[in-house]
């Protein structure tokens, strides 16, 4: 079972110089193939700032099409349609989000025990032990708790700690 | 064109005409032809008006063959535009109008999307709209509206099936329809964005862009 960073999901969508890489490490890695709503989270964020840059997105077609057609533009518009290019990506490719573990986690903080969601807890302790930013620790914590043994990603920075995502139980693969 | 008007004579030029998706060669191709047709015509204001809508007409898809363009003579004049000029810039002579071959290229286009459309879902198609694709999208084709005898429900979920069969045809699909707008603009959305998914068009062009640079930046900056 293998997880996919956001950088290969993105660049499904977005189809940029990565692309081939993208599809070669889903190609290749054991499935099923996973992502979590961190990554969706991620993924959104990152697109929806290129969705009012400086080129026009097909966001901005849209939105003029629903105007001509009538159809009022709601709230969540942004949201909605990356979530919809997402989906089909994903059915696509074959990847599934994984649920969130509801599974509560307790930090104690002096005198205090602080009620927390796991993967805040866990992405603590993972960044303290790897020495890694708080969002990639979110992910090493997501591939832990669920259970996924393999990590698709197009970034060096984690090849280059795989040996100690190894001592954790996770493989990296990465292209190029 | 109201703006261009045919004298007589004879100018060759030897280009490209692409039709279908966008790959490196598609591009460099309608480069090309603007290029030629710039050299060509770069003495006057107007006429780079006039180069521009040559390659956004030619332009947009993939090579499927070469052929010798021949070019009308042309004097380029005020009609119809906004910008008057006070000499019209005359050309070399020619036997071969190029809209006439580009309107059949559009017809052509129009008939595939609404075969496409009634192939898969034997609805009845009350006609189609061709208009051209705002950049920087042009470069995937002419967009062809088509209006299909049903609610949105229908014709969207119609455009969806539609979307993965129009990949790489050398046109954008968007559909209208004769009934209710049964649909909420929520689901409009959806509809919308996976269709363009299927039809291989990204959210956004930007050639710089770079998926494992962009996240890093993210993440760098939380």
């Amino acid at each position: 079972m293998s997880y996919l960073d956001t950088n290969v999901v993105l660049s499904l969508i977005v189809r940029d110089k990565n692309y081939d890489n993208a599809c070669s490490l889903i190609n290749q890695a054991p499935k099923p193939l996973y992502i979590s709503t961190w990554v969706l989270a991620e993924a959104v964020g990152v697109l929806s700032r290129k969705l009012k840059g400086r080129y026009r997105s097909e966001y901005e077609n849209m939105v003029e099409d629903m105007e001509k057609i009538g159809i009022p533009l709601p709230s969540q518009s942004e949201y909605i349609y990356l979530k919809g290019r997402l989906v089909e990506v994903m059915a696509t490719y074959g990847i599934k989000v994984r649920d969130d573990l509801m599974d509560e986690s307790e930090l104690v903080m002096g005198d205090s025990h602080v009620k927390t969601f796991w993967a805040m807890h866990d992405a603590a302790e993972i960044a303290a032990r790897l020495g890694l930013k708080a969002s990639d620790a979110l992910h090493v914590a997501y591939i832990k708790r669920l259970g996924l043994s393999h990590f698709l990603t197009l970034d060096k920075d984690f090849a280059d700690i795989k040996d100690l995502l190894h001592d954790l139980g996770i493989e990296v693969h990465r292209l190029p | 064109m109201s703006y261009l008007r045919r004298t007589s004579g004879t100018i060759t030029i030897s280009s490209a005409l692409v039709m279908g998706s966008t790959n490196t060669n598609t591009i460099t191709s309608a480069v090309s032809i603007h290029d030629q047709l710039e050299t060509l015509f770069r003495s006057n204001v107007q006429t780079q008006k006039f180069a521009n809508d040559i390659s956004v007409r030619y332009g947009a898809s993939n090579i499927d063959f070469l052929i010798s363009v021949q070019m009308p003579v042309l004097e380029l004049n005020s009609v119809g535009t906004n910008q008057p000029t006070s000499e019209p810039l005359r050309l070399l002579p020619s036997t071969f109008m190029p809209f006439d071959s580009m309107s059949t290229i559009y017809q052509l286009l129009e008939l595939e999307a609404v075969s496409i459309i009634k192939e898969i879902s034997g609805v009845r198609v009350f006609g189609a709209e061709i208009k051209r694709t705002k950049p920087p999208y042009d470069r995937f084709g002419p967009t062809i509206i088509v209006t299909v005898d049903g609610d949105a429900s229908e014709a969207l979920k119609i455009l969806v099936k539609a979307a993965r069969k129009v990949r790489g045809k050398g046109f954008m699909l968007k559909v209208r329809w004769t009934g209710r707008t049964d649909v909420s603009p929520e689901e409009f959305i959806e509809y919308y964005a996976r269709a363009e998914e299927e039809m291989d068009i990204p959210p956004f062009v930007d050639p710089n862009f770079d998926s494992v640079k962009a996240v890093r930046m993210a993440r760098d900056d939380d």
